[in-house]
């Protein structure tokens, strides 16, 4: 029979390091490794920021290259093929933020409307698939659908004589830019609706049964629960891409390569292999990764400033 | 409050630690420590003091010995670790690994154990074309191979910019490889073992190099006598004329009869043809190369508004900037293109399939008609393979005792016998002797699959020696590389001979001549090329694909970006470099 002490109960409010490691020392484990990852190849390789400010020599290494200041991003800036990436990368990172940002929540927002589980489920399935498959497949399928005179899209369409003649698709640069960018949502959108979809189960239900005795339909439950439900999420992930608009996918950008699109398809990370591995300019590279990552950073912190000031929470 | 500016300053610094971290895995870590020594120790300033002791160098090996050559090797006492890179290439499936195979094995057994050496290959496989990324990522981290090699003279101009090369002394060399720095000497190669002023090449040779008759160009023979000519024709205007009798014909089965494939690197859309001869010495030394296509030339002007006509003719596929190389085969496997090149050897793959699925067709091989001048100004002039085989580099981080070792397996290598069994194979395995006593390849497929000689004949391992196998004897050799066992073969070996004899007229005539080497790093070269390629392959399709209308001022405006993207530094420098004469030139030029 337990005692009663007569005093108020004492509730421990905080846990120290020691008995939080004994209590989830299964979780820390699983940690070890994503962490030992991130020292290895990401803090690990911040000595060799140093490159981008040396006449760097790989026979000569660290010691033996001379440092040359800011010489190395002074000839970036001057450099017709850097100038032509950047622009290309940021107007294509800003037009897939544009495109492909609000897919995955209207997708998410559709998929919590369905109600028949089995068709939900293998409907999310069937578009969690892409984002599985690599850009060397979905570029290499990409062109064989849509070549201009025998791709299979073109030869149905103008077999259907909805065309006369074939749209280059991908062969032809402003053709190219828009298939370029309905390819990366329809392979990212899929997955992309994962975290609202999770943000959306966490949303009280009671807030729905409220709504449905205030007579609402299904748009306006939507409008006033669902969306205002994962707004967080979706500022968060917001400040999260914006910070990525620096960035360029090599391996996407490869995969719809051709010459007659480079004037849009020369992006930083082509830059980057071509000038830095390809030519062996290890400085270059360095200096291009260095400023995408600055210029990067600057805009996620400016972009959560903006978040904070019209009210929300922000990242940091 | 306090705590909170402490929590929203950490979360910020690791935000931006993990943005900067996500673009910066160029880094060399600790390479610099280890690195920086052992590139100090080998390059510049040690790397003659390695070569001039290198006579004396070997711990233990035949350094004692006096007798020069392969009788006196001596085993070392110490295992030495030779590193030698091998090329990787496309092959079928099935092909043996480049870097660990019967052959390797072989060349340890016969050579490695011999004299206490390790030869590894299989831990410096290059994909062939990936030849100077490789090597700039060993040199990163300072771990090149016991050699640097390469087919082009700019690479290792390049190498020895960038301090990968090491010095060697040739009278060291020479004691110990003697049979190798002969053949050097006998083909003129020893003139050229210099750049930057410093003693740093070994080339291997090259058989016929006044001509290029191993790579060849099969054209469906069939369809030149359907459209009513004898054969094939090589004046343009003729060409055309046949063109559309094909296209009238339909023969090419609705397909485009040139196919086409997209271009990139070096060595493509070559101008040979399209220059006057002679040829003007300055414009040969600073345009006339094959490194980086010489876009604002007239010989390439004149090339590209051929294309461009043929193109708008509809005979080159409108798709070919999209489509590999494999495209090529399939196209003319499935009947739907005129020609097919290829390096010949005594089975072809292509060839294989061709007959099978067109059992009824007849191929011949278009033959270079010697020198004359075509209705268009244009000739038959081609790019020679030059006197050059394989040109070779001590690394930098090689040792003295690493470096001997290598001049030891060159000096083994070219022993006839070894030369002749890494070049044919085992008698019965790999190759049958013919009637006449030359020996004729087993087709690859019937090879055991164990010891098939590579699908590239053993030529990645061998090609520090000789470029090409030959025999000594040129019908031999043409024989050696025939396509055996086809409905047409007696017609390809008159067709090779007959090329062959042409291009050495054409040779004689100074209508090829091998391009400029020059003796000094043309660092301008070096630091455009790779953004040249890429911009020529854009600029020439935007010029070949447009309308004939357009050509002038598409070609004018292509120049123009070509020139400001590095091709005027570049003729700026090479311009300086032949007027101070840092250049070399072959044999049998023909100049104004």
């Amino acid at each position: 029979m337990a005692k009663s002490s007569g005093t108020k109960p004492q509730v421990k409010t905080k846990t120290s390091w020691k008995s939080a490691l004994k209590r989830d020392w299964q979780l820390y484990l699983l940690l070890l490794l994503p962490v030992a990852l991130v020292i290895v190849f990401n803090y690990a390789a911040y000595p060799g920021l140093r490159m981008a400010f040396m006449d760097y020599k790989p026979m000569k290494g660290f010691e033996g290259s001379d440092w040359v200041g800011f010489r190395v991003f002074q000839k970036i800036f001057k450099d017709h093929d850097f100038t032509r990436a950047l622009r290309n990368s940021i107007i294509f990172n800003l037009l897939d933020l544009l495109v492909g940002f609000p897919m995955p929540i209207i997708l998410a927002l559709m998929l919590n409307e369905l109600r028949f589980m089995k068709f939900k489920k293998v409907t999310q399935t069937i578009l969690y698939l892409p984002h599985f498959l690599s850009w060397a497949i979905i570029g290499a399928v990409a062109y064989n659908m849509f070549r201009p005179a025998t791709g299979l899209v073109n030869t149905l369409l103008v077999n259907a004589g909805i065309i006369e003649q074939g749209i280059p698709f991908l062969n032809e640069k402003w053709h190219w830019a828009v298939t370029y960018l309905l390819i990366g949502v329809w392979q990212g959108m899929g997955w992309g609706t994962i975290l609202y979809l999770a943000a959306i189960t966490s949303i009280n239900g009671e807030l729905y049964e409220a709504c449905i005795i205030d007579g609402a339909n299904k748009w306006q439950k939507m409008w006033h629960v669902t969306l205002p439900g994962i707004r967080s999420t979706i500022v968060t992930l917001l400040i999260m891409n914006l910070g990525r608009v620096m960035g360029s996918n090599l391996e996407r950008l490869t995969a719809f390569d051709n010459t007659q699109v480079r004037d849009f398809q020369y992006q930083l990370a082509i830059y980057i292999y071509q000038k830095g591995m390809g030519a062996g300019k290890y400085a270059e590279g360095t200096a291009v990764g260095l400023f995408q990552s600055l210029v990067g950073v600057v805009l996620v912190l400016l972009s959560d400033k903006i978040a904070k000031a019209l009210g929300e929470e922000g990242l940091l | 409050m306090k705590k909170n500016v402490v929590k929203k300053m950490f979360a910020t610094a690791l935000v931006g630690v993990m943005a900067m971290s996500a673009l910066t895995g160029c880094g060399g870590g600790d390479a610099d420590n280890s690195g920086s020594s052992a590139a100090g120790s080998s390059s510049a300033a040690g790397s003659s003091s390695a070569a001039d002791s290198s006579a004396a160098a070997s711990s233990d090996a035949s350094s004692e010995n006096t007798v020069a050559g392969i009788d006196g090797f001596v085993p070392f006492e110490n295992k030495v670790t030779l590193n030698i890179p091998v090329y990787q290439r496309p092959t079928p499936n099935g092909a043996a690994d480049a870097g660990d195979n019967y052959w390797t094995q072989w060349i340890q057994a016969n050579f490695g154990d011999k004299y206490n050496i390790e030869v590894n290959f299989k831990d410096w496989v290059i994909p062939r074309g990936q030849e100077n990324e490789m090597y700039a990522q060993w040199a990163s981290v300072q771990s090149l191979p016991t050699v640097c090699f390469e087919y082009d003279y700019p690479d290792l101009t390049l190498y020895q910019n960038e301090g990968y090369l090491q010095e060697y002394d040739i009278d060291w060399f020479k004691q110990i490889a003697p049979t190798y720095w002969a053949a050097m000497e006998e083909n003129g190669l020893d003139q050229f073992t210099k750049i930057n002023g410093e003693n740093v090449l070994l080339i291997g040779t090259r058989p016929y190099g006044q001509t290029n008759y191993q790579f060849v160009t099969f054209y469906r023979k069939d369809w030149v006598e359907a459209a009513g000519f004898d054969s094939y024709p090589t004046d343009p205007a003729d060409l055309l004329t046949l063109y559309a009798k094909i296209d009238e014909l339909g023969l090419a089965n609705g397909g485009h009869l040139l196919g086409g494939t997209k271009i990139e690197g070096n060595g493509v859309d070559q101008n040979y043809a399209y220059r006057t001869y002679p040829q003007d010495k300055e414009l040969w030394a600073t345009t006339g190369d094959y490194d980086v296509p010489a876009l604002p030339t007239e010989a390439q002007k004149k090339f590209l508004q051929w294309q461009n006509k043929l193109y708008n003719l509809g005979y080159i596929d409108p798709e070919y900037n999209t489509k590999t190389a494999d495209y090529a085969i399939s196209d003319f496997v499935s009947g739907k293109s005129f020609t097919y090149s290829c390096y010949s050897t005594n089975t072809i793959q292509a060839l294989d399939q061709f007959y099978e699925a067109n059992p009824d067709a007849h191929l011949g091989i278009v033959v270079n008609p010697g020198p004359i001048t075509y209705s268009d100004g244009s000739c038959p002039a081609f790019r020679p393979n030059g006197i050059f085989g394989q040109y070779i580099g001590f690394s930098a981080t090689a040792t003295e005792d690493e470096m001997k070792a290598f001049a030891m397996y060159l000096e083994w290598m070219s022993q006839p016998d070894v030369l002749f069994t890494l070049q044919w194979g085992e008698e019965g395995v790999n190759f049958n002797y013919d009637e006449n006593g030359s020996p004729v390849s087993i087709p690859v497929a019937d090879q055991p699959a164990d010891k098939v000689t590579g699908h590239n004949s053993n030529v990645d391992m061998w090609c520090l020696v000789a470029a090409t196998a030959s025999l000594g004897d040129v019908d031999k050799d043409i024989q050696a590389i025939t396509p055996l066992g086809y409905p047409d073969s007696d017609q390809f070996f008159k067709d090779i001979k007959a090329n062959y004899e042409g291009q050495l007229a054409c040779y004689d005539a100074g209508m090829a001549s091998p391009d400029c080497s020059f003796t000094v790093s043309i660092a301008a070269n070096d630091e455009n090329k790779d953004t040249l390629y890429t911009m020529y392959a854009t600029l020439r399709d935007k010029i070949v694909m447009g309308s004939e209308a357009d050509f002038e001022k598409n070609y004018e405006d292509a120049c123009k970006e070509y020139l400001d993207a590095g091709y005027q530094a570049i003729m700026d420098e090479k311009k300086a470099a032949f007027e101070a004469g840092n250049y070399v030139e072959q044999a049998a030029q023909f100049f104004k």
